[in-house]
């Protein structure tokens, strides 16, 4: 597969960021268009979506369509996502920062709450993935990019149905590697710690928190590797690997 | 993350500091990324902007304020290259703006001394630049705003629509609500670099003669010597600027971002009557040597970004600034009794400078026109003695203090100086009765 120079494609092919108005999708927002890529940037309220599309096309000078879509419903319609990939260049990345967490996510939870974090964490995730599939096809060098999270290494009381998402989404990407291997898409999936985002922003976190800036200069710099499953910050994984390896009767003890 | 990751709006408790270092607060803490964060419920509770935080008096925070830090909203709306409007966020900095105007062959130009000072701060405190004689203040150079305000929700307002709401808003410290954008208009940008010739005087007076006498150079304004005492009182360095296609003397300066409390790492204040003496002499003597200078519009723009030590040394126990404007009329009486105090009381004023300035804002800003001193001195029991005999000459003369330099103005002092303060008030309480907005320096000047 042919490695793209930093900014290779510039002006001639488009990202989609979903969840692109806010936090690391922000920040990858602005690092794929410093690089010359178009960009169609989803979010669900479109005053944000429409204020980082302005700000991006003047710093750079590259096409950005504004989108807004609510990930948290039942049915999702890409129509307007479609309409706007329209006046854009080919399609060549998903990018999938996007991401919904609530407070009293707890087993005995709410059906129509349980039912919004596995929309917007997981089934919606993997829906736009399958919808813009054939045109990642026709791309030179396709990318799909995931996000989860830490929070998902093994289910705790706090965060149940996130996590559960977080990790079924996981599965579905080493699915759609594990099926894309011999195509011309990469698909990657960043397991992600503390960023400094409004996400953990008043929460007291173990350990530091990571840029998001410099998460999504990773992600830049690291699209045409065939990486899987990355941890982000690295130190996350022997974190993980000890949580996932603790027996059940130490797990159960823990509160975090 | 994504858009829907945050369900309720994150508050954290944070402790602010003003930036001269006299004034801390623990508050609530909002970091807002996106509109519905703005327009989150804090009930009855009062709240207040941040920009950078670099305002001298405690203008963001406050005792019982949610402080919004807008930092977040930082980006370009929309632009129109025929009429030269660029529309910008409130936590756009004006270092940004210049940079981004620069390559599209424009200018501001109304910038302060630092380049992280956010666009929403300079019109909340309306600043000014090199030359406020012929330039104005900020405020001068919005075209609209858009505010956000709890019970109005996202309003436009420019001088005809809303016009109290705007004059109120322009200068008003915040305590209108939320600038969530602005309009500003920009110039043609007059070349690639700023010429700055030195002029050396000997005194206070000297220096106004010589401002007045060039009222429509690019840049003017003036350095002097605080630490110099007798005939040597005053001494100082005039500063012409003029824009050039000449190329740089050196290469930019690198730039280390200073916050409030960044510049108040140290322990101690490193500035006191000796070590000022013998900077302040060091400092003139090369500028005397070096008759002119080329900059790029960064450097000249923002002095102090690639030289933080002055700020720096002045440490934890911070610096203590007063600004005021002096009528025309009487600035030799103002300049005879302020040499009076400092030799009767010998503060440790590290430097003294001079603007020429002309204001229209009617609101808590100083307005007219004249001759604005500002002095910088370390904080001790001499600068605590000094300070409210300075008040008092400030009365005599009829000057206005510039309430974001001062974080100790009393509200007596504001009440007597400042021509549009009683106004102003009345204003908030027509415009907000429940005056849901308020900040440390809106309870200490008792608005």
């Amino acid at each position: 597969m042919k490695e793209p120079s930093d900014g290779a494609g510039r002006g001639t092919e488009t990202y989609l960021v979903v969840g692109g108005s806010s936090g690391l999708g922000r920040s990858l927002a602005e690092r794929f268009a410093s690089a010359g890529h178009s960009l169609a940037l989803v979010s669900s309220d479109f005053r944000d979506t429409r204020a980082m599309a302005s700000d991006l096309a003047l710093r750079w000078g590259v096409s950005v369509a504004p989108v807004a879509l609510d990930l948290a419903a039942p049915e999702l319609s890409l129509a307007a996502l479609d309409d706007a990939l329209v006046g854009l260049p080919p399609l060549a990345g998903l990018l999938l920062p996007a991401g919904m967490n609530r407070a009293a996510d707890a087993p005995g939870q709410d059906p129509d709450a349980f039912a919004a974090l596995t929309n917007a964490n997981y089934s919606n995730i993997c829906r736009i993935v399958d919808h813009y599939l054939p045109r990642l096809r026709l791309a030179p060098n396709g990318l799909i990019v995931g996000f989860g999270s830490i929070a998902a290494t093994r289910g705790r009381t706090r965060n149940a149905a996130y996590s559960a998402a977080k990790r079924a989404l996981q599965s579905y990407f080493e699915s759609l590697r594990h099926s894309l291997a011999a195509s011309n898409i990469r698909v990657q999936f960043y397991v992600v710690g503390y960023l400094d985002t409004n996400l953990a922003f008043g929460q007291r976190t173990a350990l530091p928190r990571a840029s998001p800036q410099r998460l999504a200069d990773c992600v830049y710099r690291r699209r045409s590797s065939d990486l899987g499953v990355l941890y982000y910050p690295a130190f996350w994984y022997p974190v993980c690997m000890m949580l996932r390896a603790l027996p059940w009767p130490i797990f159960r003890r823990l509160s975090f | 993350m994504g858009r829907n990751d945050v369900v309720e709006t994150p508050l954290r408790q944070s402790r602010f500091v003003s930036f001269d270092g006299a004034v801390s607060s623990s508050n609530s803490h909002q970091r807002p990324d996106r509109y519905r964060h703005l327009e989150a419920d804090f009930g009855s509770r009062k709240r207040i902007a941040r920009g950078a935080g670099l305002s001298y008096a405690a203008a963001s925070f406050g005792q019982g304020s949610v402080v919004q830090e807008m930092s977040a909203f930082d980006r370009l709306l929309d632009f129109d290259p025929a009429t030269r409007m660029v529309r910008v966020e409130s936590g756009f900095t004006v270092g940004c703006l210049l940079d981004w105007a620069g390559r599209q062959g424009l200018y501001f130009p109304v910038l302060p001394g630092y380049p992280l000072i956010t666009v929403g701060g300079c019109i909340a405190a309306d600043v000014h630049g090199k030359n406020p004689l012929r330039d104005g203040t900020f405020s001068d150079w919005v075209e609209s705003m858009t505010l956000f305000h709890p019970a109005h929700g996202l309003q436009s307002i420019d001088r005809t629509s809303r016009q109290e709401l705007f004059e109120a808003t322009c200068g008003g410290f915040g305590l209108t609500g939320l600038i969530v954008d602005a309009t500003l208009r920009l110039t043609p940008l007059p070349a690639t670099n700023v010429s700055i010739r030195h002029l050396a005087v000997a005194s206070l007076c000297a220096s106004v003669e010589e401002l007045r006498g060039n009222p429509d150079l690019d840049f003017g304004y003036s350095w002097h010597d605080g630490a110099a005492r007798g005939s040597g009182f005053g001494r100082g360095i005039v500063f012409f600027g003029t824009w050039t296609d000449e190329p740089c003397d050196n290469p930019p300066r690198r730039y280390r971002p200073m916050s409030a409390a960044s510049r108040g790492r140290l322990p101690v204040s490193l500035w006191n009557r000796a070590t000022a003496r013998i900077a302040n002499g060091g400092f003139r003597r090369l500028a005397i040597r070096r008759v002119t200078e080329t900059k790029s519009p960064f450097d000249a723009a923002f002095p102090f970004a690639g030289q933080t030590l002055y700020h720096r040394f002045y440490g934890r126990p911070g610096l203590a600034e007063v600004q005021v404007l002096v009528p025309d009329e009487a600035v030799d009486a103002f300049v005879d009794e302020l040499t009076t105090l400092v030799h009767r009381i010998d503060p440790p004023l590290v430097m003294m400078s001079v603007k020429r300035f002309m204001g229209r804002q009617r609101s808590l800003t100083i307005s007219g026109r004249g001759s604005l001193f500002a002095l910088d001195l370390a904080r001790d029991r001499a600068t605590a003695r000094f300070l409210p005999e300075f008040d008092a000459l400030m009365l005599d003369v009829g000057a206005q203090p510039n309430v974001a330099k001062d974080s100790r103005l009393p509200a007596a002092i504001a009440a007597r100086a400042l021509p549009h303060r009683d106004s102003f008030r009345e204003r908030l309480v027509r415009l907000d009765p429940d005056r849901l907005y308020g900040s440390e320096l809106s309870q200490r000047l008792e608005l």
